[in-house]
């Protein structure tokens, strides 16, 4: 268990491994509660799957990852989806359904993790305009743009009032100026309480908007000055 | 333009290409069925044969009616007959069984020999759980013991025929329906994890927003219930259509399968195609749920 109930990821002597390598070691790194935090490392330096071990992706094989109170060393799987519903998951290939439009997407993972019918659409229209997103209910992903689609994820991350946004590289597929705005939209859900661990390589828009920053390199996961970069 | 994009098919939970699924499972179902009928066939044809064995007790050259009447109860008394009526107890005097033979010489023995050398005769139909050498010369020793009865025979060589190649024969078409059994599993487990194959990303994407596996397998198994439920009418139905025909070209099939056997087999197809669907069902979605995302690409 966390001491600290203000903490909402723990990590202490954790190895992350893909299949049998080993990516990162002796990872060690606590986020609280109301955080925003950088990862930032070059491709393939672990941060994916860093972040795929925290929502139980991947098996954590050596020390320890405490992610809102649950130890995922040797966590059951029945227990996942009930962690999972604690996190928003964000992947910057977005995995919208695109034979479904933007509100039935929220729909199916409202469904999915048991909600109630007559509330559902209520908080459809409630969560796409708190993304900006409530004139394009039914439209389907195609017919949005990359920043639309990326908002879109972003209101499904958020259905079930996560204790923490967990986005693998959100702006990745996103021009300038769309990436800019996402970056806006996820300190406002931070100034809003909740936590944000992004992964990314959005340098610019890092210096822009300057929060805690952790770098993966040479296996190794390093908290450091965003000025220095 | 929105009218048409809103015809997009949906990928509706649980719903995979059923066509081929429904395909293979029919006819694997189908011969299955096939193999019960030869089965059951052939169980029947040695039950058919077993009623129509014979035992015939030849009594002394003299005896009384009453001796006659006593041996009558005393076998109609035991279990072993086919069935406690007159019909399993045939009783033929020798004047009736020369006047048989006579007829079939076309010229009266009795008169060129001076005498009749036939005794009186039994026939006795044998119940099909006796239906074994062991049991038989038992029954024979039983007989024997009474008073008036001179030799009792059998045909000991074809009760042995018969009882070793249809157990050779039945365990040999047992053996065939479990392979087969076996082959159609794997065969059907393929199907289903190719045409599930379209819905691992669904699969995952619900995982990831926190659904149980419960919730994800669900509407999957209750498609595979509802295909294994239709696959086996289907071949229920087709195998009935394949009988009739032999039936009106062939042999009496109908007469061998009863209505009733006919029924067994079908809801066994049935009951084999659910559990087939639904197990090969849960081991493929189960495959995907445990599945990472590099597994999946």
């Amino acid at each position: 268990m966390i001491n600290d109930i203000n903490t909402v990821i723990d990590i202490k002597d954790a190895s992350i491994f893909h299949r049998y390598n080993t990516i990162l070691n002796n990872v060690n790194f606590k986020i609280k509660k109301g955080e925003f935090v950088y990862i930032i490392g070059k491709t393939g330096s672990g941060k994916s799957s860093l972040l795929k071990t925290i929502y139980g992706d991947l098996i954590l094989k050596m020390g320890s990852i405490n992610v809102v109170g649950h130890e995922m060393r040797n966590i059951k799987k029945s227990k996942l989806p009930f962690i999972r519903r604690k996190l928003g998951i964000i992947f910057q290939d977005f995995q919208l359904f695109q034979d479904r439009s933007i509100a039935e997407n929220l729909i199916f993972v409202m469904k999915a993790t048991g909600w109630k019918k007559n509330i559902i659409n209520d908080n459809v229209l409630k969560l796409l305009s708190k993304v900006g997103l409530e004139d394009k209910a039914n439209r389907y992903p195609h017919q949005l743009s990359g920043g639309e689609q990326q908002r879109a994820v972003i209101a499904r991350a958020l259905i079930n009032n996560p204790i923490i946004l967990i986005a693998d590289e959100p702006t990745g597929n996103l021009d300038p100026k769309v990436s800019e705005k996402i970056f806006k939209l996820f300190l406002e859900i931070n100034k809003k309480g909740t936590t944000i661990l992004m992964a990314t390589h959005n340098y610019e828009l890092i210096k822009k908007f300057k929060n805690r920053t952790l770098n993966c390199i040479e296996g190794k996961v390093e908290e450091i000055n965003i000025n220095n970069i | 333009m929105l009218e048409k994009e809103k015809k997009i098919k949906k990928k509706k939970l649980g719903n995979y290409p059923f066509l081929s699924v429904i395909f293979s499972v029919s006819l694997s179902l189908f011969l299955l069925g096939i193999f019960s009928i030869l089965l059951i066939s052939s169980f029947k044809m040695k039950e058919t044969i077993q009623k129509n064995i014979e035992l015939n007790i030849y009594l002394n050259k003299v005896v009384s009616t009453n001796d006659i009447e006593r041996i009558n109860k005393f076998i109609l008394s035991k279990n072993y007959i086919l069935n406690k009526e007159e019909s399993s107890v045939l009783f033929i005097s020798k004047e009736k069984a020369a006047d048989e033979y006579s007829n079939e010489l076309g010229e009266d023995f009795i008169k060129f020999l001076g005498q009749n050398p036939l005794r009186d005769l039994f026939i006795l139909k044998i119940a099909p759980n006796y239906f074994e050498r062991e049991k038989l010369v038992e029954i024979e020793k039983d007989l024997l013991k009474i008073n008036g009865i001179y030799e009792i025979t059998y045909p000991k060589d074809l009760i042995d025929d018969i009882n070793n190649n249809v157990n050779k024969i039945g365990l040999m078409l047992i053996v065939i329906f479990f392979i087969l059994l076996f082959i159609s599993s794997i065969l059907i487990n393929n199907t289903i994890r190719l045409a599930l194959f379209s819905q691992r990303f669904l699969i995952r994407s619900m995982q990831l927003v926190g659904a149980t596996s419960l919730f994800i397998q669900k509407p999957f198994l209750i498609r595979g219930i509802i295909y294994g439920i239709i696959s086996g009418t289907l071949s229920s139905i087709f195998l009935f259509a394949v009988l009739k025909f032999l039936n009106s070209r062939m042999v009496n099939i109908m007469g061998i399968i009863d209505s009733k056997s006919f029924l067994i087999i079908s809801l066994n197809m049935i009951l084999i195609g659910i559990l087939i669907v639904s197990f090969s069902t849960y081991n493929s979605v189960n495959k995907y749920l445990n599945s990472t995302l590099d597994d999946l690409h």
